[in-house]
């Protein structure tokens, strides 16, 4: 079974993708979350699944694309949904320094 | 006219025969709901002014002559999906302020059908949950017992109020659970039949879009009306049914309701008997038994939750502050990023999204997300066998009663509670979770399966062998 530190060094690595800003107390936490989680997983590990290919999609069916042209839509209306904008740009925090 | 405890459909054909008016109905349940509202906390935000201008166009076209399928009908929204006119929380703080400037495909079609969207309903943070209990607005409690949680809001409402339709969601069971903890009937319908355009879900394979009513009736008008291809959703069907394939409900005993032994000896006392009348009953209304086996119910509530989860981390990637979601005060982008999704996302969100990315990283990706994959096709087989030999099929729907609203319960038994409903969700096949009796003061539901596309034959079979429930005694 993977170790506690194993798993918390990983977990470092997941939370460093996502992004996202953990307490201490709380990653302390979510590894034994995780470490128990994994144990749950492991009748999972056990089905013999030789010669199975794996699903793709939920229903199976060929996808439908629309024409790749602009349909409809508001402009002023879809930027009433942003917190800020101004003369048709949306206004975000400064990111580059 | 007195018009409680009237069905939709009653309602509608009231309103269109103009013996009562949409506006005075809608009115009555407005009043009725934010009474509701107060005790069992059903609703993110009430449409008033929204509901009753909305009423009172029904009552103008109905005047002018036009018959609507749900004319004045009052429905509730789950707060996951867009309805312009008021904001669409998806039970994250951070959208508290979000008013989407469309309304989601299923909505539109409600209202161009007559209905009346009363408000938004209460749901976990980002609908991951079926208890409520994870709501930043605190759980829904259940109209049986207070002190317990009600699992959906929507359904709360709809008992408590029986002339409401409640527009759900389902991933791995929330619509079906709460739909059983509070006694109503739940259709999570076939994959394909209702668009989700306008639904947040964060699992792309398995978020549905589905419906609470307290007669079976209800269900089938409403799934008429919201069901049908939709260009903007590429996994609608551009069939809605394939009636020729399914049995004919006016020969009963033509039609074989298979259940699993092997699942049913594990039951407890309670569920054990409810099973045990339900097929009982069964046979009373003149269907064939066939008593069966399935395997891999654990193993496919395991494939649901890593591909859930993965599914999850990817969706939930776009709310960084930048793109979507609110932008939390940084000083640089790194820390943006960080203190913005510490801002949208909720704990089960956190945690979702962290074992997600986990699952998906280097090492773990075969092991766990293509093992995952490689079950659900297994169990899609495993179903589709089954459902050779039986027509439809009867299945407990939740492991446990609802819990207590003040207890912290364990992650893995919530996971664990989805054990009939996740592998359903899994094998993409249309479910709808009847009333089968009580256990001690509580109702308790079980679920009818089918083919894909044989909704219709679900409602009709849940409508002759479902046991109908009284008002709860709190609210009636």
């Amino acid at each position: 079974m993977i170790s506690i530190k194993k798993i918390e060094e990983d977990m470092d690595k997941a939370i460093d993708v996502i992004k996202i800003e953990i307490t201490p107390d709380e990653k302390k936490q979510l590894a034994v979350n995780l470490k128990e989680y994994l144990q749950w997983l492991e009748p999972l590990l056990n089905v013999d699944t030789s010669g199975l290919v794996e699903m793709i999609n939920s229903h199976g069916a060929v996808n439908v694309l629309r024409d790749d042209k602009a349909q409809g839509g508001d402009r002023h209306l879809l930027q009433q949904a942003a917190s800020d904008f101004d003369e048709g740009f949306y206004q975000v925090p400064p990111v580059i320094e | 006219m007195e018009t409680e405890r009237m069905t939709a459909c009653r309602i509608a054909e009231a309103v269109n025969r103009a013996e009562v008016s949409a506006y005075r109905l809608v009115e009555k349940i407005l009043d009725r709901c934010n009474h509701l509202n107060a005790n069992l906390n059903l609703f993110v935000s009430i449409a008033g002014s929204e509901a009753l201008e909305q009423a009172n166009k029904v009552d103008g076209m109905v005047k002018n002559g036009r018959s609507l399928p749900l004319a004045g009908v009052p429905v509730v929204v789950k707060d996951d999906f867009c309805y312009s006119a008021k904001p669409t929380t998806y039970g994250s703080p951070a959208f508290k302020n979000f008013s989407s400037p469309f309304n989601a495909a299923a909505v539109d079609k409600l209202l161009d059908a007559g209905a009346v969207i009363i408000g938004k309903t209460n749901l976990d943070g980002m609908s991951m949950g079926s208890t409520t209990a994870f709501s930043p607005n605190g759980p829904t409690r259940n109209p049986w017992d207070v002190n317990l949680v009600a699992g959906s809001a929507g359904a709360a409402a709809v008992v408590s109020e029986p002339g409401l339709i409640a527009l759900e969601s389902d991933s791995g069971g929330a619509l079906r659970q709460g739909a059983s903890h509070c006694g109503v009937l739940g259709l999570r319908p076939s994959i394909g039949r209702v668009s989700r355009y306008g639904l947040n879900v964060f699992s792309s394979s398995f978020g549905q879009a589905g419906i609470i009513a307290s007669a079976a009736t209800d269900l089938s008008v409403v799934l008429k009306v919201i069901s049908g291809f939709d260009y903007r959703d590429a996994s609608t069907a551009l069939c809605n049914s394939t009636a020729d394939q399914v049995a004919d409900i006016t020969k009963p005993e033509q039609i074989t309701i298979g259940w699993p032994e092997n699942l049913i000896d594990n039951l407890d006392s309670d569920q054990h008997n409810i099973f045990g009348q339900a097929l009982e009953n069964i046979q009373v209304k003149g269907f064939k038994l066939a008593k069966l086996s399935i395997s891999y119910f654990p193993e496919a509530l395991r494939a649901y939750h890593v591909i859930a989860c993965a599914e999850a981390s990817s969706n939930l990637s776009r709310y960084d502050g930048v793109r979507f979601g609110q932008a939390a005060l940084a000083e640089n982008l790194e820390e943006l990023y960080f203190k913005s999704r510490r801002l949208t996302f909720g704990p089960e969100a956190r945690r979702r999204s962290i074992f997600g990315t986990f699952l998906l990283s280097k090492g773990n990706f075969d092991l766990y997300y293509r093992q995952a994959l490689k079950v659900w096709k297994l169990v899609r087989q495993e179903f589709s066998a089954v459902l050779d030999q039986c027509d439809l099929l009867l299945l407990p729907v939740v492991k446990n009663l609802p819990y207590p609203v003040a207890e912290q319960v364990d992650f893995l038994e919530l996971y664990e509670g989805d054990l009939f409903c996740a592998p359903v969700s899994l094998a993409g096949l249309p479910a709808v979770s009847i009333p089968a009796g009580k256990a001690d003061h509580l109702p308790l539901g079980l679920q009818l399966v089918g083919p894909p596309f044989s909704d219709e034959l679900l409602i009709e079979a849940a409508s002759r062998i479902m046991t109908n429930m009284t008002m709860p005694p709190g609210v009636s």
